[in-house]
């Protein structure tokens, strides 16, 4: 047991170290896919910037610029509207 | 100090002393945190996208209003736009929700003149982009391709209903990649008349997008506020002009995506409520191993505060085990299975299996949150036992 208390913390750093590892490279910056993205956007006009993938349901979870009505959004009701489960929220995008 | 080393290291053989409780708990810890860290890590993706989806957006965006809501714009309000001083480009967009295949596949139809493409965006599609013509030219978006089974070549049947020049087939030119930022996923781009012949609205665009400098930007709003309407000549009134800067839909940005953040956290805390319980079980109440091992260290003279600093190394080394297994386990979820099951949770549209790459990012903070929590967890479950132990007598604790 002695011998094995080392190698425990040896391997709880090694563990930790790997984790931090992880966590900086997904925050180091990608030019390739920064490029991508401006040049997507460029082609379609700035498009998108909703946690959602078409305007089937609620306009502004796709994109609040396009529109900002969501459909599920009936007014203030005391204790909180109904949510919308397109974009999660009582009001997701503040009208403009 | 030196004996407190002493008295930490022992927390270590406290964990390899009981392999089964220490496994237990790690295991509770990584299950309870991966999805936690998973999620996360795709709303900040998500958010970056959609910083970059506005930073490289239009200077200015303009859509009608009419009754309080948004309305389509005649494209003769470009015109009008354009004659704004400081004004230096405006495009007319057409953006529109559509339905297509057997299985009424959502889809976003965005129409652009064709000839104002730039050049290099050829890169985001496989095959090319869309023409202006009298064939419905198409690129569609990664997902609906795989779901639709379309490759560059395919045609489509006509999927919309046009009663002045009828309908026809639609022919896919190209394929958006599926490394763009996600909302390719369920695109379809056309040329500005052929989206207008698909939605049948001639003469009609959703919005302006206006190109101007920077430090006029806040002059020409004003003066396209001004305009008072966007179709002047309509007998049913005026289309009221709604501006937007690039400011201030970046500024809306934060309310849109990372709500669905607060609300997952909102789980988590109802998650972690849960497994604090489960911990208290499986690391310390109800096992007597642990009062009498107390017991035992008490009786050789070991002190209350000694037995604590031990179970905090046990319950902190454990933790950070249970931390960074979640942490490797959500980074091998979200890189090598794209975000497989939980990327739906979060991207409304999204397929259980994504047909794009699912953005994501792990920031420091929400994992620095998750260690945090890990050890509150697992010293909310043994500490209270230890401590209990601790501070009776060592033959209460022997007995």
């Amino acid at each position: 047991m002695r011998a094995a208390a080392p190698v425990l913390g040896r391997a709880t750093v090694a563990l930790v170290m790997l984790a931090a590892l992880a966590v900086v490279a997904t925050n180091r910056r990608d030019e390739a896919s920064a490029a991508r993205a401006s040049t997507f956007h460029a082609l379609a006009g700035g498009l998108g910037s909703g946690p959602s993938l078409d305007l089937s349901e609620c306009e502004p979870s796709f994109d609040p610029r396009v529109g900002s009505e969501c459909p599920r959004q009936f007014g203030p009701v005391p204790g909180g509207g109904p949510y919308c489960p397109r974009s999660g929220a009582v009001r997701a995008v503040p009208r403009r | 100090m030196k004996g407190l080393a002493a008295v930490a290291r022992t927390g270590l053989d406290a964990v390899m002393r009981n392999p089964l409780r220490s496994w237990a708990v790690v295991t509770c810890i990584a299950a309870v945190l991966t999805p936690f860290v998973a999620g996360l890590g795709i709303s900040r993706g998500l958010a970056d996208q959609a910083e970059t989806a506005v930073a490289f957006g239009p200077d200015i965006h303009v859509t009608g209003e009419r009754l309080g809501r948004e309305v389509p714009i005649p494209i003769a309000a470009a015109a009008m736009v354009s004659d704004v001083p400081g004004v230096t480009g405006v495009v007319p967009r057409i953006v529109a929700a559509i339905r297509l295949g057997a299985g009424s596949r959502p889809a976003v139809l965005v129409g652009l003149p064709a000839a104002q493409f730039p050049v290099a965006a050829v890169s985001c599609v496989d095959g090319r982009l869309p023409a202006a013509g009298t064939t419905n030219e198409l690129a569609v978006g990664s997902q609906l391709a795989r779901q639709l089974d379309l490759d560059v070549g395919a045609t489509i049947p006509p999927f919309y209903r046009n009663d002045r020049e009828g309908e026809r087939l639609s022919l896919v030119v190209g394929v958006f990649r599926s490394d763009l930022p996600v909302w390719e996923a369920s695109l379809v781009l056309a040329d500005l008349e052929t989206a207008a012949r698909i939605v049948d609205a001639r003469g009609l665009v959703s919005d302006l997008l206006v190109s101007c400098p920077r430090e006029y930007r806040r002059a020409v709003r004003a003066k396209i506020m001004q305009l008072g309407s966007l179709a002047p000549d309509d007998p049913q009134g005026p289309i009221r002009p709604s501006v937007l800067t690039r400011e201030e839909a970046l500024a809306m940005l934060p309310e849109g995506v990372l709500e669905r953040e607060r609300l997952f956290n909102l789980h988590f805390v109802l998650a972690f409520a849960v497994a604090i319980l489960a911990l208290m079980v499986t690391s310390g109440v109800g096992l007597s191993e642990r009062r009498h091992e107390t017991g035992i260290l008490k009786a050789l003279g070991w002190q209350t505060d000694e037995i604590l600093v031990r179970g905090l190394v046990e319950s902190a080394v454990l933790a950070a085990i249970g931390a960074s297994l979640a942490v490797l386990l959500a980074f091998a979820w979200l890189g090598l299975m794209n975000g497989r099951g939980i990327a739906s949770a979060f991207i409304a549209g999204a397929d259980f299996a994504p047909g794009f790459d699912v953005p994501f990012r792990l920031a420091p903070e929400p994992i620095l949150i998750a260690y945090v929590l890990s050890f509150v967890v697992t010293s909310v479950g043994s500490l209270l036992s230890t401590w209990r132990a601790a501070t009776a007598s060592p033959m209460d604790a022997l007995a």
